[in-house]
């Protein structure tokens, strides 16, 4: 080949790809016109339940089919979706179909023989069709539209078959904008520590009335359906029941959330609190293992401090024991215990090192054992020196968030400056990650995502802010500079903002309590994503630890705006 | 072209292609998470194109040439196929979702960087070095 030839080719080939690219953008884009709706879908929803729907030409029309529906259900919702835009859509491949919408802004019309049928994204969120078409287990998380799902609701509504839907229908993607009441949407600077705290105690009362009596968490739950999901796991109990202990404190003693707290602690005591040699450990079957017992003691710390039952303090010391016996000379942890064979494992999880120099950092605040204190202050200066120290390791961080809790909890009585630029190292990185408002078609400002179209998942704003407001609060107490503090708080605003405007507070009529069978049974609840309406326990235990955190921290530096470099903001009472 | 000396042209371009067949077949078969039959039949064909052809010319075979072209136009026709596919995708879901954002772009384009180089420059070198001169070919 000449080399002419080839510079002609590649000219071409460029040229016909730009080309190719600005149809196929025209051919898909949407040009939403919320003044001009092409047509309104009148809905009426009962407990999760469409009774009654209509297409009308302009919203304030009336319809005789909903006004029936609204009739026949009393303390229904009538919602209106306006269509504000319609495009094309790929039905085929299958894979195209599934990433073909915007989760919880798009639905899709169908017209077969004359007659149209419409699946909105309300009907979308009530089946949790969105983000449930592909599903990758290895990093827990699914993505796209559930293409089935979807096709037997048009299937239904059209009166044929799915497979005439896929054939024979013309498929268009509609923009919709939905009408009606919403509460209003809590921004990074209408934020205040009352909110988050109202956020916070929200978060703790759902997760009391999900507890039984035997102190079993309803682990996993579909929202609009209540219906349970099964599965299980030992250090999320003991994480919900620690912040649903640290909740009852912030409570000033709320009744429901202590005696949830305590029948959670129960559970684990009953069930879990195993034998690993001669110590006490918690774990199922053949094997125990550093992050439950850690998680279970920040669960029994908290009761035993806020006197809730002082006698767990006999548990900590026992688990305590457990975990400097998992401890290596170099200060990591071994994380599991082989009961059979009686010797530790020496093996590494994600979080559990830093769980477990939380752990005993608070048995030493509450029981003022120096093992404790000594093994904490090791761990922790395991986790910012040897745990991540590699060629780029600058430019690169682990999921984390307990080292900075845990420093932060160590700062009165082991101060480490290490820690600290570790963790605002950490900080920095997250904040280059979170995503602004612009960054995806979602209500995405103060999330962290894997990419522009996964719709982001609200855990890691819970669970990045629990560091952050750590990291905030050890870097006012060493007295750094303003330009290092600021943008922690800027950054945590905007995390706690986006998972209050996500948290379920579902008062009748309000978006999205009317796609609920039981609204009350989920109300406080802090869910996957936005349009992921699987609840599980550790959801609301991060967004409601974080919310309970920045509002103590809030408070206190209001409060104390003269105080001095060096003096805590926390609300510690040990 | 360089005026690189015939024989030194032959080594580069040999390990060359047997160090890209090796990308190729680590890349896809260790680096992707899901087995996925079309990228893999054709990346597990452009490993053993790239592969063969640059033992070909390190051992100096004498149809070497004509593998060697052979995998270039492979190489070029799957490069080029993957980039053209990997703009109109990217084109398909910013008309889907709008905006993207600096990130989404960025992705695409580290992709197309690292693709780029391996299956149309390269290929693309080789087949003008190749080319006829004079009715001889250039190993």
């Amino acid at each position: 080949m000449k080399l002419r030839t080839a510079a002609r080719l590649v000219i071409v080939w460029v040229v016909a790809t730009v080309a190719t690219c600005l149809l196929v953008h025209r051919a898909f884009a949407l040009r939403p016109d919320e003044s001009h709706p092409s047509a309104v879908v009148a809905s009426v929803w009962s407990a999760g339940t469409l009774v009654g729907r209509a297409v009308l030409a302009h919203e304030a029309d009336t319809d005789a089919g909903i006004d029936a529906a609204l009739a026949a259900h009393p303390g229904a919702t009538l919602v209106h979706e306006s269509i504000v835009a319609e495009g094309a859509i790929l039905a085929r491949p299958p894979l195209a179909f599934m990433f073909s919408l915007v989760p919880g802004r798009d639905g899709i019309a169908a017209r077969l023989d004359g007659r149209i049928a419409y699946v909105t994204p309300d009907d979308l969120l009530a089946r949790q069709a969105y983000d449930r078409g592909l599903s990758l287990g290895a990093i827990q998380l699914s993505f796209g539209l559930d293409v089935p799902t979807t096709l037997a609701v048009l299937a239904e509504r059209l009166g044929v078959s799915a497979r005439d839907v896929l054939d024979r229908a013309s498929l268009s993607r509609i923009r919709v904008v939905r009408h009606v009441p919403t509460r209003p949407a809590v921004t990074p600077d209408s934020l205040t520590a009352d909110t988050a705290r109202r956020g916070a105690l929200a978060a703790a009362r759902y997760l009391a009335r999900n507890t039984d009596s035997d102190g079993r968490f309803r682990y996993l739950i579909e929202a609009p359906t209540n219906r349970r999901v099964p599965g299980y796991d030992w250090p999320r109990h003991a994480g919900a029941t620690y912040f649903l202990a640290d909740a009852a404190a912030a409570s000033g003693g709320d009744p429901d959330i202590a005696y949830a707290a305590l029948r959670a602690a129960g559970y684990i005591r009953d069930h879990a609190l195993l034998r690993c040699g001669p110590l006490r450990c918690i774990g199922d079957g053949g094997f125990a293992d550093v992050g439950s017992s850690a998680l279970a003691i920040l669960a029994f710390v908290e009761i035993a401090r806020t006197g809730l039952d002082p006698a767990y303090a006999l548990l900590v010391r026992d688990l305590a024991d457990f975990l400097r016996s998992q401890q290596r000379p170099d200060g990591e942890l071994m994380h599991v215990y082989d009961r059979t064979a009686g010797h530790p494992i020496d093996v590494q999880s994600l979080y559990f090192s830093g769980e477990a120099t939380l752990a005993l950092s608070r048995a030493h605040a509450l029981l003022h054992d120096a093992r404790d204190l000594e093994a904490a202050t090791r761990a922790l200066n395991h986790l910012v020196h040897g745990a991540w120290s590699f060629f780029g390791s600058r430019y690169y961080w682990s999921e984390e968030h307990w080292t900075c809790q845990a420093a932060d909890d160590l700062w009165d009585r082991a101060p480490s400056q290490d820690a600290l630029d570790y963790c605002l190292g950490w900080a920095a990185y997250n904040r280059k990650l979170m995503y602004g408002p612009d960054d995806a078609p979602l209500d995405v400002d103060g999330a962290y995502g894997v990419g522009p179209f996964v719709t982001p998942r609200l855990t890691p704003a819970g669970s990045r802010s629990e560091a952050t407001v750590a990291t905030l609060d050890m870097a006012r107490r060493a007295g750094r500079p303003q330009e290092q503090v600021e943008p922690l708080d800027g950054s945590m605003r905007r995390s706690l903002a986006l998972l209050l405007r996500h948290q379920f507070a579902l008062s009748p009529g309000v978006y999205p309590s009317y796609l609920m069978a039981e609204p009350e049974a989920v109300d406080g609840a802090v869910p996957g994503s936005e349009v992921d309406w699987v609840l599980r326990i550790d959801y609301a235990q991060h967004a409601g630890n974080a919310l309970l955190r920045w509002a103590e921290a809030a408070s206190a530096a209001t409060n104390v705006q003269a105080e001095q470099p060096g003096e805590s903001l926390r609300t510690k009472s040990w | 072209m360089c005026a690189m000396p015939a024989r030194a042209a032959t080594l580069f371009f040999g390990v060359a292609d047997v160090l890209t067949g090796a990308l190729v077949a680590v890349g896809v078969f260790a680096g992707l998470p899901a087995r996925w039959w079309p990228v893999d039949v054709g990346a597990g064909l452009l490993a053993a194109l790239d592969v063969a052809a640059g033992v070909a010319l390190l051992v100096g075979v004498r149809w070497a040439p004509r593998l060697v072209r052979v995998a270039c136009a492979v190489s070029l026709a799957l490069g080029l196929l993957t980039v053209t596919m990997g703009a109109v995708t990217a084109s398909w879901l910013a008309g889907v979702y709008g905006p993207v954002g600096s990130g989404g772009a960025l992705i695409f384009g580290l992709v197309v960087a690292l693709v780029l180089p391996y299956t149309v420059a390269l290929p693309l070198a080789q087949l003008v070095w190749l080319r006829p001169r004079g009715g001889e070919d250039r190993t």
